[in-house]
């Protein structure tokens, strides 16, 4: 029951809580008209496509019931693809394809049920996309065998502020989402090194079903993805933002999403604290500007 | 920032302020509701207590941290134990929301569209209610107004979420959040239930200044939830590695190390 006095040591910290994030960084960072750039990925793929930024190729996009007799002949052309909802949330309703146990009539249900809003933001209609699906890296063979991983960058003001992997388990059900079991693995913003991994907000040192140890590992591209996050929150516009990247083996880093309301969890995955990070980016920044006013005077 | 939250305090000071001036200055005696029906009276003492009933949810969700279905769940259900009283209204819940989940199970292997499948649970729901009329009369039971008074739309809202948040996030999470709405409701009925505020608030409806005041003041509470002491509690347990230094080229800013005693408290606000 110690933790009950902890309060006054999170705060010294400059640990951020809820209250604090939804206040300070996303009512006073994040414009809410510019929410729907992130949370439509047609929009956010066209945003990338735009300031050059590489993201898995959209091959068909379902809009409506008329559209739903097209998706066989893309299948037999691409069978390798992912199903998702245009504005789906917490990786609801995504479906990795091709899927031996299920019949087309089976894939057909669940792209009207993605129509429907069944698996969207709010319950409304949508529009279903067929993405390019991101093969394994054999990088990451070891440390995540089941599923795809991605790292999450934390930028406040374009600028990365923490960075965390995430790796999908048996628990999560193959999904990447924290709060569902998935784990979350530190990463040093420096060198791309993995520092520290939690799951369900608690320390582990092993992949839960592997048993692999999960710290001292460095990431490819690591300064490449970082420069790309920072491209992506700047065009965005947003102050608090995630962004999602992925590891395609041929065509390298691609960024996959963007968040508006990332979560804090990142913070326990890095046994670090986000205020100071937050403040020394507020006076980085400043001191640009000062600067740029000397220089100019 | 601290603009922002100073003008919030102000125009909470200003809000509380004004409501005692008004019960300060008001003829005591007089009624304010006095040309209003026995009706009427109902229906205002349902609008008067239902803000209290939102701080209460405020308190809960931002400072204490519980995780309820919607935001105004809680509130709704919390009222209508107030009216039910809380033995018969907790009952008559358990009796709808459990075998409503379990309907909801079965719904889904028909593959509904989203509207069509809310319009048949609330159906089902209220056939559930109409056995719960029926059982209850049988044993001459005066509960014709309990069921009355249970919020159907809020119920059916409860048994799509609790079934959704299973299917996407386990069922323990999804009845830890039935657990918490429950207990942010039990908590309402028994606050406005305390003997007296109902009388009061007829009495004094300009007390709501004050409660809109509170309302504002939470809103700009940026402090820890309770419960995120519970969560961050690692970040405070001592033996953390030191991190390498941040990458904006200052100074080693973000290193996790133990919490010095001599700092200086800083304010919540």
């Amino acid at each position: 029951m110690r933790w009950l006095l902890r309060g006054r040591g999170l705060r010294e910290l400059g640990v951020v809580g809820m209250n604090r994030r939804n206040a300070e960084c996303i009512l006073d960072q994040n414009p809410r008209a510019l929410f729907p750039i992130v949370d439509d990925k047609r929009r956010f793929a066209a945003l990338c496509a735009r300031i050059g930024v590489p993201t898995p190729p959209i091959h068909g996009v379902i809009e409506s019931h008329a559209q739903l007799r097209q998706v066989p002949s893309i299948l037999r052309e691409l069978p390798e693809l992912v199903i998702k909802p245009n504005r789906g949330a917490a990786g609801r309703g995504i479906l990795l394809l091709p899927q031996p146990e299920m019949s087309p009539e089976d894939i057909h249900e669940h792209l009207c049920d993605i129509l429907a809003g069944g698996c969207s933001l709010g319950g409304h209609p949508d529009c279903a996309l067929l993405q390019h699906r991101v093969p394994k890296h054999p990088d990451f063979a070891e440390i995540s065998p089941l599923g795809i991983p991605d790292v999450r960058i934390l930028l406040y003001r374009g600028v990365p502020a923490m960075a965390m992997l995430r790796l999908p388990t048996r628990d999560s059900r193959g999904r990447a989402n924290l709060h569902q079991g998935g784990l979350g693995v530190g990463i040093d913003l420096e060198t791309g090194t993995t520092i520290h991994a939690i799951q369900r907000d608690r320390t582990v040192l092993r992949h839960p079903d592997t048993g692999t140890i999960l710290t001292d590992r460095i990431l490819p591209e690591w300064h490449r993805i970082l420069e790309v996050a920072s491209r992506v929150a700047r065009a965005v516009g947003l102050g608090y933002l995630g962004v999602d990247v992925v590891f395609d083996p041929e065509q390298g880093p691609l960024v996959l999403e963007a968040n508006a309301r990332p979560g804090l969890a990142i913070q326990l995955a890095n046994r670090a604290a986000l205020g100071p990070r937050v403040a020394a980016i507020d006076r980085q920044l400043e001191a640009r500007v000062e600067l740029t006013r000397i220089t100019l005077s | 920032m601290m603009p922002r939250t100073r003008l919030c305090l102000m125009w909470a000071g200003g809000l509380a302020l004004a409501s005692l001036i008004v019960m300060a200055t008001r003829s005591t005696g007089e009624d304010p509701f006095k040309y209003v029906s026995p009706q009427g009276r109902v229906a205002a003492e349902f609008l008067l207590l239902l803000p209290i009933a939102a701080l209460v949810v405020c308190v809960f969700r931002n400072v204490i941290g519980l995780t309820a279905f919607g935001t105004f769940t809680p509130a709704l259900l919390g009222m209508a134990l107030y009216e039910t009283g809380l033995a018969l209204g907790l009952g008559l819940l358990g009796l709808i929301v459990i075998p409503g989940w379990w309907l909801r199970q079965g719904v889904e292997g028909l593959r509904l569209l989203q509207v069509p499948r809310a319009a048949l649970l609330l159906s089902l729901i209220a056939c559930l209610l109409l056995l719960a009329l029926v059982w209850a009369d049988s044993f001459g039971f005066q509960s014709t107004n309990a069921v009355s008074l249970m919020p159907l739309v809020i119920l059916t809202g409860m048994v799509e979420r609790l079934w959704t948040l299973e299917e996407e996030d386990g069922s323990g999470r999804a009845f830890r959040t039935l657990l918490g709405t429950t207990a942010i409701a039990i908590v309402i009925a028994s606050v406005i239930g305390i003997p007296g505020v109902a009388g009061w608030m007829l009495a004094h409806p300009e007390t709501l200044g004050v409660v809109m005041a509170a309302q504002i003041v939470l809103g700009r509470y940026t402090g820890f939830r309770l419960t995120e002491l519970y969560r961050f509690r690692e970040l405070t347990a001592g033996v953390a590695p030191p991190q390498p230094d941040s990458p904006f080229g200052g100074e080693p800013e973000a290193t996790v190390r133990a919490p010095s005693r001599s700092a200086p408290r800083q304010t919540v606000y």
